[in-house]
């Protein structure tokens, strides 16, 4: 089975973001990258996947120069080979763009199984694999907690809402998004790290994969969430009073 | 036609309080126009689900019905939706910002030529659609760039339409839908409680997770000379339905 994992280096979970001169992105010299955490859980069901039924697992990743230290750790974990869409500019472009990229490169490949994590610890949108799967034209299901191949193609465990799960099949190829948490992430060993410096790591430039379409929702300003600390003194019985206080913090503080 | 119309989701029979919210999403949108906005009641019987959503202060309802649609699949769901709007030509589609959305959404916007605004939380002038990026750490202003406008609302970010006495009119819609569109099977959802005890049937539920979980340490301090498995008592032997791993285990809404 041939799968590829899409990964995205993004700020790390701690780190310190300030927003850049041009108000629409973060300052980038500052901080630490990392690879999105939902990605490393699909780079291990692929790698698992690949240990059961053998094949290879491609890492595809678009970003900057910086993003090929994540697709470094990838190779260390296993992955056999990876694709670096280079772009300097990602951050510009909606989740349509991005996936459309992302999708041409993959494309390519005719892998059976694409895998993205379920959403980006940066921007969040969730959106790039299902995107991915609509362009590719491949069947998908997203919120994957684990994939078992079967005859006619794989079964999935979905993750529903208030404890419930689903099973799901589907045909060869498709596309899954996979929710973090479903299994246990390895680490990347001496061997794997010294073996990833020799592994293929193909460059392909984002005009070489086509245009991507123009935004179709701009990103305008980024600010800090407003922090403010006030006193607020509720008048009335204590029927009434309890009445505005739960008012308040389900739809002004929003923590009921 | 064009206008704004909200999407809302059946949770077996009836609808979540996330529905009324995106209810009281779309108002705010339509009302820079002057409008009402119409609500859309998706599945293979929706006639019940359809009433009780004309009385929740739209402008109209319209009921697309077909039995492919029961149960969800994301195609099935993209392509009856895909069909209305080309029907219909709206200005903005509002949905809840659920599991369920996730999955179909991006796709019918990427069909669509257009990208989802997800996770929208505030809506002001413009519109303006703000969301959360770096998980919390930072807002995002977003507007949309031509039409229609796809736009998804956290939970709990709007106060949710209270119903009103006098009902809106209902409208069917019937797509045209192939089994052989349907790629993928799900099956029926399951509770995660594989691992779990159900305490359904108990009378009366003791002792507490604390207790057991300080009678677990006590036996490790017992039987264990490692000083490690002191610090870190072992997990507590079972956990109730309301509090099972599945439950606790992180969840993509809230981490956004």
């Amino acid at each position: 089975m041939k799968i590829i994992v899409c990964i995205k280096q993004v700020p790390e979970r701690d780190a310190q973001v300030r927003i850049d001169s041009s108000g629409k992105w973060i300052e980038e010299s500052d901080i630490q990258f990392a690879m999105n955490e939902s990605d490393a859980y699909a780079l291990e069901e692929a790698l698992q996947l690949k240990e059961k039924h053998g094949g290879e697992v491609v890492v595809l990743s678009a970003g900057p120069e910086r993003a090929g230290t994540t697709i470094r750790e990838a190779l260390a974990k296993g992955a056999d080979r990876a694709i670096q869409v280079e772009s300097d500019n990602l951050n510009t472009l909606d989740a349509l763009g991005v996936a459309q990229l992302l999708a041409s490169a993959a494309k390519q490949e005719s892998p059976d199984l694409v895998l993205t994590g379920l959403q980006s610890d940066d921007l969040g949108y969730g959106q790039t694999g299902v995107i991915m799967a609509e362009l590719m034209g491949l069947p998908q299901a997203s919120l994957i907690l684990n994939v078992e191949k079967t005859d006619s193609g794989i079964t999935v465990k979905r993750e529903l809402e208030e404890g419930w799960f689903q099973n799901i099949e589907l045909p060869l190829p498709a596309v899954l998004m996979i929710q973090s948490g479903g299994t246990k992430l390895r680490y990347a060993t001496l061997m794997g790290i010294k073996k990833a410096k020799t592994k293929e790591l193909r460059k392909v430039s984002a005009a070489d994969l086509g245009q991507s379409s123009a935004p179709s929702a701009a990103l305008e300003k980024i600010t800090q969430p407003q922090k403010q600390k006030s006193t607020q003194i509720i008048p009335g019985s204590p029927k009434e009073a309890a009445a505005t206080l739960v008012e308040k913090l389900k739809f002004e503080v929003r923590v009921i | 036609m064009s206008g704004v119309y909200v999407v809302l989701e059946d949770r077996n029979g009836r609808f979540g309080r996330i529905s009324f919210e995106a209810i009281a999403a779309a108002n705010i949108v339509a009302a820079q126009s002057g409008s009402k906005p119409t609500a859309i009641v998706i599945g293979a019987q929706t006639e019940s689900l359809a009433t009780e959503a004309a009385t929740r202060n739209v402008g109209k309802v319209v009921r697309i019905e077909h039995p492919l649609l029961v149960p969800y699949t994301s195609d099935g769901y993209t392509a009856a939706l895909q069909q209305f709007i080309a029907a219909e030509s709206p200005d903005t589609i509002v949905f809840p910002h659920t599991y369920q959305v996730r999955d179909y959404a991006p796709a019918l916007a990427a069909r669509l030529g257009r990208v989802l605004i997800g996770d929208v939380t505030q809506i002001a002038d413009g519109p303006v659609f703000v969301r959360s990026l770096m998980q919390g750490r930072l807002s995002g202003s977003y507007q949309s760039a031509g039409t229609p406008t796809l736009i998804s609302v956290q939970s709990g970010a709007f106060r949710a339409e209270e119903a009103q006495s006098s009902p809106a009119e209902i409208t069917t819609f019937t797509p045209t839908l192939e089994a052989a569109q349907i790629r993928t099977k799900p099956g029926e959802p399951f509770r995660g409680t594989a691992q779990t005890v159900d305490l359904g049937p108990a009378p009366m539920i003791s002792p507490s997770v604390a207790v057991l979980r300080k009678k677990a340490i006590s036996r490790s301090s017992r039987t264990s000379l490692h000083p490690s498995a002191q610090r870190s008592p072992p997990p507590v032997p079972f956990a109730t339905t309301a509090g099972s791993p599945s439950n606790v285990r992180s969840d993509p809404q809230a981490r956004q």
